[in-house]
């Protein structure tokens, strides 16, 4: 067989500017040799692992007429040096070029797999690989923009901070303000107060005279009593609150 | 009245078409400079025609949730109790310890000396490699620090931001964008070290609630209004957009805002109860297919 597959063609040939390599999952070492082709040999045997396990597979020639139960699947023991002299004790009498080339793919073996469990150990405090979807970072970059432009955010700093600044937030006599802006702020105030007092005035029928005594004396009182109303108002709202939560629930 | 899609002949269609839009335009601009007109003289007819045609935007027509908070004393009361309560109730100072990812490079650097500037009582430690977050944390938690804040970077630049409150406190994730450092800002002023003041916009849901006091918790309780200087993290849409400004009262309807140092914009990516792990209790994680609506914000 070795002709043929050697001189025509073997599909588990590889053929590279280093060497042949022989990509059959039973080769022991990845060569493409005489004596390492599983092909080639009636007498072969391999160490290979499935899932975390490590098996000595072997081919003997008795068996060589049933091509599905050709190899025979040894379970090694977990315990490297119990495993070496399983293998010693299976393949006793065989050429040394297999059992050294058997027990050179168990170490191997052994050894990514100890590798391997180590990092999964370790796999959370490595950091973890988050892909980069397009789609999804590209529709963000979008409507990131459009919530810029929707935000005016200098608008609503001025805002927030005009809003602070006349609901008296910074005290009597804030720090952070300039003395003249501060009195043109508690004037608008109390332009806005009399205003207000003024137009409740203008809804009494008086005479002028009277207007004029009556609005000075009613300014103060018109003062205590908006505070009064208010109070009412509030209350009455109050009350329809209830109302409103009583039938909702 | 000739179709103008219907005329041949290329020129003449043009022109015809360019005396079209003309019109057009200046009919627009006359119906507007006489309703200006008149509105400078009536100002109540401009509120009444922006009273009847308010646009649709999206704030506007956002989906109804449920989490969102108005007034609700039992909000009240969960966060008298919640994580925070050392900041709020018992006023203990922030203390924040800034790092980064494993193995940085410049403009996480640069982007931590900005990050320490904004927040007083900030501290810079270099990651070292042998330490994971775990062992962090619990040196945080050894030497009192109320905050970690983790600076997570892809392909040389800032990317992500992980916000760890302390004791036991809720852990959030954050994607940066958009960051501009006050070099690169034309006319930025320099900081000073007065407190600076804080503005929250927007934070209207449970969970935008949380993230407000998060954030609060970060900048030191009392303000030095002499400073004039103020940070804000306004909520639109799910993005968090930082700023900060030196600010100055011009009259009673203006200010003036000089902008200082960095810009740069934040979206929650998930939040964790507790302090970070990442076989941890989510309390919200952000997955794409959430967003099936254009007018459903989590924030």
């Amino acid at each position: 067989i070795w002709q043929v597959i050697n001189q025509q063609f073997c599909s588990y040939k590889v053929k590279t500017a280093t060497g042949n390599f022989c990509r059959n999952e039973y080769n022991a070492t990845g060569l493409c040799n005489r004596q390492s082709c599983p092909l080639a040999n009636s007498r072969y045997a391999t160490v290979r692992e499935q899932n975390g396990v490590i098996y000595l597979f072997v081919k003997t020639p008795e068996r060589a007429h049933s091509p599905a139960k050709m190899w025979e699947k040894i379970k090694l023991s977990k315990n490297y040096a119990q495993a070496l002299e399983q293998i010693d004790k299976e393949l006793i009498y065989w050429p040394n070029f297999n059992i050294h080339k058997c027990k050179q793919r168990l170490t191997k073996i052994t050894q990514y797999l100890i590798k391997m469990r180590k990092l999964k150990l370790k796999a959370d405090e490595r950091p973890k690989l988050v892909g980069i979807k397009r789609k999804v970072e590209r529709r963000e970059t979008r409507r990131e923009a459009k919530a810029e432009a929707a935000a005016r955010l200098d608008k609503a700093i001025e805002k927030e901070l005009l809003d602070r600044l006349k609901s008296h937030a910074y005290g009597d006599a804030p720090l952070n303000v300039h003395e003249d802006v501060w009195k043109e702020v508690l004037e608008g105030e109390k332009g806005e107060l009399e205003v207000d007092s003024d137009q409740t005035d203008e809804d009494d029928s008086q005479s002028e005279a009277e207007e004029e005594k009556e609005e000075e004396e009613e300014e103060e009182r018109e003062f205590v009593s908006d505070q009064s109303e208010d109070e009412e108002d509030m209350e009455d709202m109050f009350e329809k609150e209830y109302e409103h939560e009583t039938i909702g629930v | 009245m000739v179709e103008i899609n219907t005329i041949k002949n290329k020129l003449k269609r043009d022109e015809l078409y360019q005396k079209q839009k003309a019109d057009k335009a200046k009919q627009k601009r006359d119906r507007r400079t006489a309703l200006k007109k008149k509105e400078t003289s009536n100002p109540e007819e401009k509120e009444k025609r922006l009273a009847e045609n308010v646009p649709n935007t999206l704030e506007n027509t956002r989906e109804f949730d449920e989490t969102i908070v108005e007034e609700d004393a039992e909000v009240v009361a969960d966060e008298a109790t919640d994580e925070f309560s050392q900041y709020f109730q018992k006023g203990v100072p922030p203390k924040i310890l800034i790092t980064t990812s494993k193995g940085p490079s410049l403009a996480v650097y640069e982007f931590a000396t900005e990050l320490i500037d904004i927040f007083p009582n900030s501290h810079f430690v270099k990651r070292k490699p042998q330490f994971e977050m775990r062992h962090i944390i619990e040196f945080s938690k050894n030497r009192d620090f109320t905050d970690i804040m983790v600076i997570n970077e892809d392909r040389k630049q800032p990317n992500a931001m992980t916000l760890i409150h302390l004791p036991d406190g809720p852990t959030a994730h954050f994607k940066l964008s958009s960051i501009s450092l006050s070099k690169d800002i034309e006319g930025h002023g320099r900081t000073s070290s007065h407190k600076p003041e804080l503005i929250l916009n927007n934070f209207n849901t449970r969970l935008g609630h949380t993230i407000g006091r998060m954030f609060t918790a970060l900048f030191p309780h009392v303000p030095e209004f002499q400073g004039r200087q103020v940070a804000t993290l306004h909520n639109q849409r799910d993005f968090i957009f930082f700023r900060r400004h030196r600010y100055m009262f011009k009259n009673s309807k203006r200010v003036n805002l000089q902008e200082l140092g960095p810009r740069f914009t934040l979206k929650l990516k998930w939040l964790q109860k507790g302090t970070f792990d990442r076989k941890g209790e989510y309390e919200w994680l952000f997955k794409p297919e959430m967003e099936t609506s254009r007018r459903r914000f989590f924030l």
